[in-house]
């Protein structure tokens, strides 16, 4: 563990949903905060995460850029549709002045379009580039800066050694999602919307929180619909990940933000995983090899921040997956062993058994 | 209308150009670990242009790797003049602004429709009323090219055309983007709804590193079922698709309203393995065109 240049220690970015939910990342050492705010008008069109995920108004969002600002914290609003059409213009040109007004530091965009609108009349604030744009090697954050961003988030599944050559490359901020729930698929290329219908409140459980379809069970058939049941699976859910471990890496790798999911989960979630990231990052500044290492040993042990989600979630939130590895080998379902969903459940247990 | 067959490999490609279609598209939509060598690239051109076919070169989404590897394949077709290359990624439309013998469109990836979500015609309220369903609704049906910014901004960087889905409530959305100067194909037979760099079939099976990967998703797909979803899907290497079938007073409209190409993929999720499935799917479309 190497971590001397202390101005090299990147920032955590923490998510939230509301004024009370923003003081308690601060408190618990956030350096940066994210956060949507909902957008009059179009309020019923939110493709992923749905109003609630939202700051609900303007006079809100100043309280949380004021309580921010006053603790040397940036506030950034991200501008939440991966699209934008012409009849939206008004409407999204109307929220980013607004969301500006109201003291937001960035702007978090996922569309080109967006871009322009935004540089057109969002003024001098900075410009972040979404997972929406899908950065996912270093000529797409070139071609980001080229377009007037001044920060890329890359793709969730951009490896950590290739993490740090983009970084390396790059002469624009980039920062790094550590921990949430992860995405199975691409951000801007994944349609199973989280929706909240009937179908799939049935489908998740009866559990409230998060909904994935990509974490569903699925029925897989070899071949077309008349084919061979191979037995039923969650066979797209690609997993949750963690960074913890692999901090000093990431550290090393020179991106400038560490990025923690959940704007759609509690506040006491968003503290604790912050909390969680700032002893992480405090210790690796102070060198303090021992202590980083019971504190991941202890985490594995306790920590468990996703309870309303499903079971299966829950546990593999003690897992690693820093590496964000193409296929995530060690969770192979062993096909030709026609594994039951809870074998392969049961089979993710030992694991994690053997990597304690 | 034009008939373009896209393959992904060689025999595939081979096949496509003993049928019917006007054109052919060579090159992985969706995985950058089935991106072919510069060699094979250029046997692809060669026997494309052998037929007096159209030839298009396809890239999907790229990790830096890929981007080394697409930068062979650019330096090939740039001495060619004139190429078209499809992109799926915005790195590669990047690299794409130093070969100005080179044409871009957008691939798949590349332009958002939210009406690819499987359950698109459901808003977000549990009863919205028919007025908010249907303006809901009219959003889910248009593209990120719908947007004049947008697609000025594409235009500025050169790029002349882009790829979108066989999804019959958008296309009067097509028919506007066509209006404003762009050019659209349209691919039939499988609607993408998740592209993960995560490939669950190659996860599901067993496969170890992408580099060595058997390439299972060149014959196989499984369907997927969710019981409570009442859906299923084709999982096809890192992609999942939901079926559409394609009608003729469909492909009718869809020249009504400017589109000039439809693409068929040949492989397991279409199920045109041959010339005779390719020149027998462009007679069912063509036959009222």
């Amino acid at each position: 563990m190497e971590v001397t240049d202390q101005t090299a220690v990147p920032k955590i970015l923490a998510p939230i949903k509301a004024y009370t939910g923003a003081v308690k990342v601060i408190d618990a050492g956030a350096e940066e905060i994210y956060c949507g705010v909902r957008t009059p008008g179009l309020e019923d069109f939110e493709l992923y995460r749905g109003a609630s995920t939202e700051i609900p108004t303007y006079d809100e969002f100043r309280k949380v850029t004021e309580h921010a600002h006053s603790h040397g914290v940036k506030v950034f609003v991200t501008i939440n549709q991966p699209f934008i059409i012409d009849s939206m213009e008004k409407k999204m040109a109307k929220h980013i002045r607004e969301c500006v007004e109201a003291g937001a530091d960035s702007l978090i965009i996922g569309d080109m379009g967006m871009l322009q609108l935004a540089k057109e009349v969002a003024g001098d604030v900075g410009l972040c580039a979404s997972t929406y744009l899908s950065a996912t090697n270093r000529e797409a954050v070139r071609f980001l800066k080229r377009a007037g961003f001044s920060r890329v988030v890359l793709e969730r599944h951009v490896p950590l050694e290739e993490i740090a050559e983009i970084t390396r490359d790059a002469d624009i901020e980039v920062e790094v999602f550590v921990h949430g729930s992860g995405c199975s698929n691409v951000n801007v290329n994944c349609y199973f919307y989280h929706y909240k219908f009937p179908a799939m409140d049935k489908a998740y459980l009866g559990i409230d929180g998060i909904k994935f379809p990509c974490a569903l069970p699925y029925e897989v058939i070899d071949g077309d619909e008349d084919g061979v049941s191979l037995g039923t699976y969650p066979i797209l859910d690609a997993y949750t990940f963690c960074s913890l471990c692999k901090l000093p890496d990431l550290i090393k790798s020179g991106v400038c933000g560490l990025k923690i999911e959940g704007r759609g989960i509690n506040e006491e979630y968003q503290a604790s995983t912050t909390r969680l990231y700032r002893r992480a990052l405090d210790l690796l500044r102070q060198e303090d090899e021992e202590g980083f290492r019971q504190l991941i040993e202890t985490t594995k042990r306790d920590f468990v921040p996703l309870p309303q989600t499903l079971p299966m979630n829950s546990l593999q939130e003690l897992c690693c997956e820093q590496g964000r590895c193409y296929y995530a080998p060690k969770f192979h379902a062993p096909y030709k062993e026609k594994l039951t969903w809870q074998a392969w459940t049961k089979l993710q247990c030992k694991l994690l058994v053997v990597q304690q | 209308m034009k008939f373009t067959v896209q393959a992904d490999t060689l025999s595939a490609l081979r096949e496509a150009l003993a049928s019917q279609c006007t054109g052919v598209r060579f090159g992985p939509e969706f995985c950058e670990w089935k991106i072919p060598s510069r060699d094979l690239l250029k046997k692809a051109y060669e026997a494309a242009k052998e037929t007096g076919k159209g030839f298009t070169y396809v890239s999907p989404p790229l990790s830096n790797q890929g981007i080394e590897k697409l930068v062979e394949q650019l330096d090939y077709l740039s001495e060619l003049k004139g190429s078209e290359v499809v992109v799926g990624d915005l790195g590669a439309l990047n690299v794409l602004q130093d070969y100005e013998d080179i044409k871009p469109r957008l691939g798949r990836p590349r332009v958002y429709i939210p009406a690819r979500s499987p359950w698109s015609q459901i808003t977000r309220m549990p009863d919205p009323g028919f007025f908010t369903r249907r303006r809901v609704e009219k959003l889910f049906y248009q593209t990120s090219l719908n947007y004049v910014r947008s697609l000025e901004y594409y235009k500025s960087l050169g790029v002349m055309g882009a790829d979108v889905d066989w999804i019959p409530n958008c296309f009067q959305s097509y028919g506007n983007v066509i209006k404003k100067g762009l050019k659209l194909a349209v691919h039939s037979h499988a609607v993408p709804v998740a592209v993960t760099m995560r490939c669950h079939m190659a996860r599901f099976l067993g496969e170890e590193e992408p580099a060595l990967c058997s390439r299972p998703c060149l014959d196989k797909v499984f369907t997927i079922r969710q019981k409570e979803l009442e859906r299923y899907f084709i999982l096809n290497g890192n992609v999942v698709y939901q079926p559409v079938v394609s009608s003729q007073r469909e492909m009718k409209q869809l020249m009504r309203m400017g589109v000039d190409e439809v693409v068929l993929t040949m492989g397991p999720v279409s199920n045109l393995l041959t010339r005779n499935d390719v020149d027998e799917a462009i007679a069912n479309l063509s036959g009222g065109a």
